[in-house]
């Protein structure tokens, strides 16, 4: 049963991630065609630190996701974590790395609660974390009532280091895509994607279905946290209200990166292409000289094209060989079996 | 019930009565625990208790307040509570109701009939809806991140026809029927529209084929569609009405504050999802009523009342907002577990 869900999910997974890749480097590509200034490290570089705060929340939405759940406490975990960097930071300039520290904690424990409250009293993903998303950002609100403060050139250099001209947040964000990557051939990850696909099943094999999910959620706030680290780290300042664009974009970066929304299916990998797809988009627009407002329209149709993408696959590998698929069905049952 | 008062056998375990047999207690307690009936109950509770924040409360302006300003969330509830029924979500609802306020008061100042712009800016939200309804029962799309896109699209095309052009001003009969300062046999015309549109709403969700038919869809869509229920038609009118909602809570918005900007609907959306699930719905659909939903969105707005003349925070409100849904959310659960115990 794992042996063929494992060996099933390696089959899967490729396909979703070229495709994420594939719209990531068309858009990229035509940027770079058309846009002479993005031509140098130092715009890549601007790039990848813009991206860092989606790239960064959209591991944990689409592990979330992966599970069959539901995650929206992105944006009180992004924001609180942005709030907490700005008013901390200037008020113990010296403290850089232990309020770090302690915001990963902050993104832990909300994570664990959002967690526990789900899988242990049963409740709903979507209303429970819309709850602490509510309670995170009236607690933003209490630390800081408008949108500003400084935060100290020493915290967000730590964030926006470079090395040679590489900005070493993409070092950061290409360890994180690793962790993952290893973390879904763990024991970890193939009870995620179980719990996805069939929780039920997951159950009966003895899979350890509620720690992984409280971990699912718990993984997810610490990202959460991180992102919002490297808001604080891009804007320089503290809004109360940051985390709210997230709620929206996050969810568009993953239905980019072609991560199924009804769990199961999916890589946080290519979540991370779709977020870049996502922050691209306007930059591709900027350059072909379209006005700034139809930014969402575009947006909105292409999360629309990729939705669809799936779908016109299917359709044309039904088209072509109905019979194959019956085989390969058999197949994978006789697999089932063999392993049983 | 204290233990004291159950009879108890030999070895002085309590003899509990018989499940099957319905007693009156018993059919009280479980009246009681129904979502709907403690929401409906928090909410009276609401008047007494806001004594606390101003001597001045509880009166009938309260109440009256309450319900004026209420109008808007029970409208949008609606249109989203039907939505979650089926186990979607309209995220769509900012963008509706902003086309629905803008429409009306661009309409209306190019000279069109009041009635006329209304009756065409109800017709665009119903379009709106009805391509979510197309794109969530055709193409089979995660309702949420179809309605996140097609609000995202009518956002931009919004922005983008009306160049940024400064608030539309709203046409004087419909700010006179909505600013609360008319009143039609001693009650605010705002209060008329809140009974009308809630009882309309009430006999669309809870007495009609399509109502029906959409908490099926809700519990399930396969049993459905074995069952004989055109799925993918419900799912088509469901999303239309919620469009129409949408649309109709932007008129009355455009209507109250005289005017109306594109975003004059940003901050309905959380609150529309917030009133359905403390009135007692499932967020997975199939379960859930409209008079939940009407509490809900009244026990919100009283609180929102209090906690302003309270002088409380904005950080505060959102803190207690939070708990409340979390607190809803367990006592629907526990209401639940103990109904299941019950039966």
């Amino acid at each position: 049963m794992t042996i063929s869900t494992i060996s099933a999910r390696r089959r899967r997974i490729p396909g979703d991630l070229v495709t994420a890749v594939v719209i990531f480097v068309v858009i990229y590509s035509l940027i770079l065609a058309i846009a002479p200034f993005e031509r140098n490290l130092y715009s890549f570089s601007n790039f990848v630190l813009l991206l860092m705060p989606l790239a960064v929340a959209v591991i944990g939405t689409s592990t979330v996701l992966i599970t069959g759940g539901f995650d929206l406490s992105v944006a009180g975990t992004l924001g609180l974590s942005n709030v907490l960097a700005t008013v901390l930071t200037s008020a113990y300039p010296d403290m850089g790395v232990p309020i770090t520290i302690g915001i990963l904690g902050m993104g832990l424990v909300v994570g664990l609660l959002n967690g526990v409250l789900i899988v242990l009293l049963g409740l709903q993903a979507i209303a429970v974390t819309l709850a602490s998303y509510i309670c995170m950002t009236g607690v933003a609100l209490i630390l800081l009532s408008a949108p500003g403060g400084s935060v100290p050139i020493e915290f967000t250099s730590m964030f926006k280091l470079s090395i040679g001209g590489f900005p070493a947040a993409l070092g950061a964000l290409i360890v994180l895509c690793l962790l993952w990557a290893y973390l879904s051939r763990t024991r970890f990850g193939v009870t995620l994607f179980s719990i996805g696909s069939d929780r039920q099943a997951a159950v009966i094999s003895g899979m350890p279905v509620r720690a992984t999910e409280v971990g699912a959620y718990a993984f997810a706030g610490v990202m959460y946290a991180i992102a919002g680290l490297f808001l604080t780290a891009v804007t320089a300042s503290g809004d109360p209200n940051a985390g709210f664009p997230f709620l929206l974009t996050s969810f568009a970066a993953v239905a980019l990166g072609m991560v199924s929304f009804r769990g199961g299916k999916g890589s946080a990998v290519a979540a991370v292409f779709g977020a870049g797809s996502l922050i691209a988009l306007p930059k591709l627009l900027f350059g072909l000289q379209i006005q700034d407002f139809w930014s969402g329209a575009i947006l909105g149709i292409t999360i629309l094209l990729a939705l669809s993408l799936p779908l016109l696959s299917r359709v044309a590998k039904r088209r072509r060989r109905p019979a194959v698929a019956a085989v390969t069905d058999t197949r994978s049952r006789k697999d089932l079996a063999d392993v049983e | 019930m204290s233990n004291n008062t159950l009879p108890t056998d030999q070895t002085g375990s309590t003899i509990l009565p018989d499940p099957r047999q319905e007693t009156v207690p018993r059919r009280i307690g479980a009246f009681f625990a129904q979502p709907v009936v403690i929401v409906w109950m928090i909410f009276v509770l609401m008047f007494p208790l806001s004594r606390i924040v101003s001597p001045n409360f509880p009166s009938l302006g309260q109440l009256e307040s309450t319900l004026i300003l209420g109008l808007f969330l029970v409208v949008v509830a609606f249109g989203q509570g039907f939505v979650i029924l089926t186990g979607g979500f309209d995220l769509s609802v900012p963008q509706t109701v902003a086309l629905g306020a803008f429409l009306t008061g661009y309409l209306a100042n190019t000279g069109w009939p009041v009635l006329g712009a209304i009756a065409a800016a109800t017709i665009g939200c119903a379009v709106m809806g009805l391509i979510n309804g197309l794109l969530v029962a055709h193409a089979k799309f995660p309702p949420f991140i179809v309605t996140l896109a097609t609000g995202s699209i009518l956002g931009s095309v919004l922005l983008g026809v009306s160049r940024g052009t400064p608030a539309q001003p709203s046409p004087a009969a419909l700010s006179s029927l909505f600013s609360g300062k008319e009143s039609f046999l001693g009650v605010p015309t705002p209060i008329w529209a809140l009974v009308i549109f809630a009882l309309i709403a009430y006999l669309i969700q809870m007495r009609s084929t399509i109502g029906r038919r959409t908490y099926a869809v809700g519990n399930s869509e396969i049993a459905s569609r074995v069952a004989g229920v055109p799925v993918s038609s419900t799912l088509i009118i469901v999303y239309t009405f919620a469009g129409i909602s949408s649309g109709l809570a932007g008129i009355m918005l455009l209507g109250y504050s005289s005017g109306a900007d594109l975003n004059i609907g940003a901050s309905w959306l959380l609150p529309s999802i917030t009133a359905v699930v403390v009135g007692g719905s499932a967020i997975r659909g199939g379960a859930g009523s409209y008079v939940g939903t009407i509490g809900g969105a009244l026990l919100l707005t009283v609180l929102s009342i209090d906690l302003s003349a309270a002088g409380a925070s904005e950080g505060v409100k959102q803190i207690l907002y939070g708990v409340i849904i979390l607190i809803a959310l367990i006592a629907a659960r526990l209401g639940k577990d103990t109904g299941a115990a019950r039966t």
